[in-house]
C-alpha cells in the first residue's frame, strides 16, 4: 500500500497559478478551465497509438461477418451472444462471469505491476477524451490560440469555430452511438434503416443516449469524471507496493528546485535538477503538480514525463527526472537503480490466478457439449394407469441445439425393467430450443411410489454427442383394490 | 470542463454515476436468469411490450432505485454531525 496524498490546488507548485489560471486562491474556485498544454513524447505516441488500436477495433469490428452474420453480436431479444464462431446461451452465463472476473483481475494485475497503466492508455474515458482533443485541436487550434478564441469577444470566426468543433464531436458521436446499438442489432440493418428513416424508436433512443454519454463525458466533463466519479482512483492505492512502477518526480535529484542561467552548476548554486520551469504542470490534464507526490487525480498519462524529459534534454540534464519509478527505488538509489522486481507475492498470486481461469475457461470451452437438455414432469398427474394395465408417466422435453446445424436425437431410459418411450420425432434446427411431449410406461410390477430414472439424449450424425438428465417415474403404492 | 466541482456538481455526480454503474450490473445479473417476454406473462393484465423495451425499463428501473439509494447516502454523509476524529468536510461551509 502506497500513500496517495490529498493535495489541495492552492498549495500545489508555485508556477500554477500563472500558467494554470486556476490560482492559489479560494479552494473551489468554479470558473478556471484547464487548458493543457501539448506536448509530444514517447508516452504521447503509445497513448495516441492506444487510441487508434482501441477505437479502431470498437468501430471496426462491429462490420465484420462470420458465417453470413455479424461477427460481435449481443442479440438481446433471442437471448444469444454471437462471438465470432462461439454462441453463447443464458444458460452461459458462467463464462460472462469468468470473463469478468478475468477483466477484473488482469487490471489489479497490471495496475500492480505498472500503476494506473489502464487510466492512461486504454480507459474509454482516456480514449474518448484525446480522440475530442484531437478534434478540438484541429479546429482550434494550440492551447495559446484557444485560451485567445475563449478570452475573445463572440465574432464570426469564434462562432464559426465553435460551431465547427460542435459540429464535429456530434456526428462523432452520433456515430459512436451507432456503433454502441450495432453491438445489439446487426448494424448493416441498422444502417439502412436510418437512412430510410424508419430506425425503431428505441434504437433511436439508445443511439441518441450512447452518443449524448460521449458527447458530454469527452467534450466537457473530461479528467473531472476521474477526479470526482472513478471508483478505482480512489482504491488504486490498495494494489500499488513498494515495487509497482509509478509516475514520481525523483525529489532527491530534484530538490532544491529554483531558477538557474543557461550553464550554471547547479551544485554551486547548491540546487537540484528541477529548474521549476511548471512544464511538467502545464502539460497536466488534471492541473495537479506531480512534484507534490503521487496523488489520486493523476491518471497516468506520462504527460509530464515527456515534458520534463524535453526540458532536460534542453538544458542539457540527464532525462528521468520525473519517470517510471518504484517507491524502493527513488528511497535507495544507490543500491540497484532501477530494480523492480516483477516477480513478488502480490503478481505471482495475481498472475496464478489469471491463468488459472484462463485455462480452465478454455479448457471448458473447447469440451463445451452443444446440447441441454431439462426434463419437466407433468404437474397435473403422478401417473395415470393405462386400459392394458401399464403406468404412464408424463414429461416435457426441452432440447436446446447450441450447434450450428439442424440434428435429431435419439433419447434412452435407464432404472426401469420393461420400459417404454413414446415422443414425436427429436429434431430441433440448428441454434433452437424446442420442447417436446415425452410419454413412459412401464408395467405395474416395475415397482411401487417414486423411481429415479435415467435419461439420456444422443444425437443421430456424425460426432454423436450426449447428455444426461435424472428425473423420477411415480407407481401406485400398494396393492391394487 | 472546471477545475473544482461545486459541491452540488459532486452529489449529482456522486448520485447518478455509482448508480449507473451499479444498474448495468444488476441488468446483467437480473436478465441472465430472467427472460423478458416471461417475465412479461407473470404480470396480472397484459403489457404488450417487445423484449428489448422490457431491458430498457428494466436498467432504468434498477438506475432509479440505485440512484435513490445512493442520493440517500449522499444525503446521509453530508448531514452527518462532524466530529473531531471524524472530519467531514462541507464545502458549503468552506
Amino acid at each position: 500500500m502506497v500513500p496517495v496524498k490529498v493535495v489541495s490546488p492552492g498549495d500545489s507548485g508555485a508556477g500554477q497559478g500563472s500558467s494554470q489560471g486556476n490560482g492559489g486562491g479560494g479552494l473551489y474556485q468554479k470558473e478556471a478551465k484547464i487548458y493543457p498544454r501539448e506536448i509530444d513524447g514517447r508516452f504521447d505516441r503509445l497513448r495516441k497509438l492506444a487510441v487508434v488500436v482501441l477505437l479502431g477495433l470498437f468501430y471496426g469490428v462491429v462490420w465484420l461477418t462470420w458465417d453470413d452474420r455479424q461477427a460481435v453480436l449481443f442479440d438481446l431479444p433471442a437471448r444469444k451472444f454471437y462471438i465470432w464462431g462461439l454462441t453463447l446461451w443464458p444458460q452461459d452465463f458462467i463464462y460472462l462471469a469468468l470473463i469478468l472476473l478475468f477483466l477484473a483481475l488482469s487490471l489489479f494485475f497490471f495496475t500492480a505491476i505498472g500503476g494506473r497503466l489502464w487510466c492512461g492508455y486504454a480507459c474509454p474515458q482516456t480514449v474518448w477524451t484525446e480522440a475530442f482533443l484531437l478534434m478540438e485541436r484541429w479546429v482550434e487550434g494550440k492551447r495559446q490560440r484557444r485560451m485567445k478564441l475563449d478570452k475573445g469577444p463572440w465574432n464570426a470566426n469564434r462562432w464559426l469555430k465553435k460551431t465547427a468543433k460542435h459540429g464535429l464531436w456530434i456526428i462523432f458521436s452520433l456515430w459512436t452511438g451507432m456503433t454502441f446499438v450495432g453491438y445489439f442489432m446487426p448494424i448493416r440493418e441498422l444502417a439502412a434503416s436510418m437512412v430510410a428513416l424508419d430506425l425503431h424508436p428505441l434504437a433511436w433512443f439508445w443511439l441518441l443516449f450512447y452518443g449524448f454519454a460521449t458527447y458530454g463525458n469527452a467534450g466537457f466533463l473530461r479528467e473531472q469524471v476521474c477526479k470526482y466519479m472513478c471508483p478505482y482512483a480512489r482504491f488504486q492505492s490498495a494494489m500499488f507496493d513498494r515495487d509497482t512502477l509509478i509516475i514520481s518526480y525523483d525529489t532527491k535529484r530534484g530538490e532544491p528546485r529554483g531558477k538557474r542561467s543557461r550553464g550554471a552548476d547547479p551544485a554551486t548554486l547548491g540546487l537540484g535538477d528541477c529548474i521549476n520551469c511548471t512544464m511538467c504542470v502545464q502539460v497536466c490534464p488534471t492541473g495537479i503538480d506531480i512534484r507534490d507526490g503521487l496523488q489520486y487525480e493523476c491518471i497516468a498519462c506520462a504527460a509530464c514525463i515527456d515534458a520534463c524529459d524535453q526540458v532536460m534534454d534542453r538544458v542539457g540534464y540527464p532525462r528521468g527526472l520525473i519517470r517510471y519509478a518504484t517507491e524502493n527505488s527513488l528511497e535507495n538509489p544507490e543500491e540497484d537503480a532501477e530494480r523492480h522486481p516483477i516477480l513478488r507475492p502480490r503478481t505471482l498470486i495475481y498472475g496464478t490466478l489469471l491463468t488459472l481461469i484462463a485455462v480452465g475457461m478454455s479448457v471448458s470451452l473447447l469440451n463445451r457439449v452443444p446440447l441441454r437438455m431439462e426434463v419437466l414432469r407433468d404437474r397435473n398427474a403422478l401417473y395415470r394407469e393405462l386400459a392394458d394395465g401399464r403406468i404412464e408417466n408424463v414429461y416435457t422435453l426441452k432440447v436446446i441445439n447450441m450447434s450450428d446445424q439442424p440434428q435429431t436425437y435419439a433419447l434412452t431410459v435407464r432404472g426401469l425393467e420393461d420400459v417404454s418411450l413414446e415422443t414425436p420425432e427429436l429434431r430441433v434446427p440448428a441454434g433452437q430450443a424446442e420442447a417436446f411431449p415425452l410419454r413412459l410406461q412401464a408395467p405395474r410390477a416395475a415397482g411401487a411410489g417414486s423411481r429415479p430414472i435415467d435419461l439420456t439424449l444422443t444425437s443421430t450424425g456424425d460426432n454423436p454427442i450426449e447428455v444426461q438428465r435424472d428425473s423420477r417415474f411415480f407407481l401406485p403404492i400398494g396393492s391394487r383394490l | 470542463m472546471t477545475s473544482h466541482w461545486s459541491w452540488r456538481q459532486r452529489l449529482i455526480a456522486e448520485v447518478v454515476w455509482p448508480s449507473f454503474l451499479t444498474a448495468c450490473l444488476a441488468t446483467g445479473l437480473f436478465f441472465a436468469k430472467m427472460d423478458p417476454l416471461q417475465l412479461l406473462s407473470a404480470f396480472v393484465f397484459q403489457l404488450e411490450l417487445s423484449a428489448t423495451a422490457v431491458y430498457s425499463i428494466g436498467f432504468f428501473f434498477f438506475w432509479l432505485i440505485a440512484a435513490i439509494s445512493s442520493l440517500l447516502t449522499g444525503w446521509l454523509i453530508r448531514t452527518a454531525r462532524r466530529r473531531k476524529d471524524y472530519p467531514v468536510i462541507d464545502e458549503r461551509e468552506t
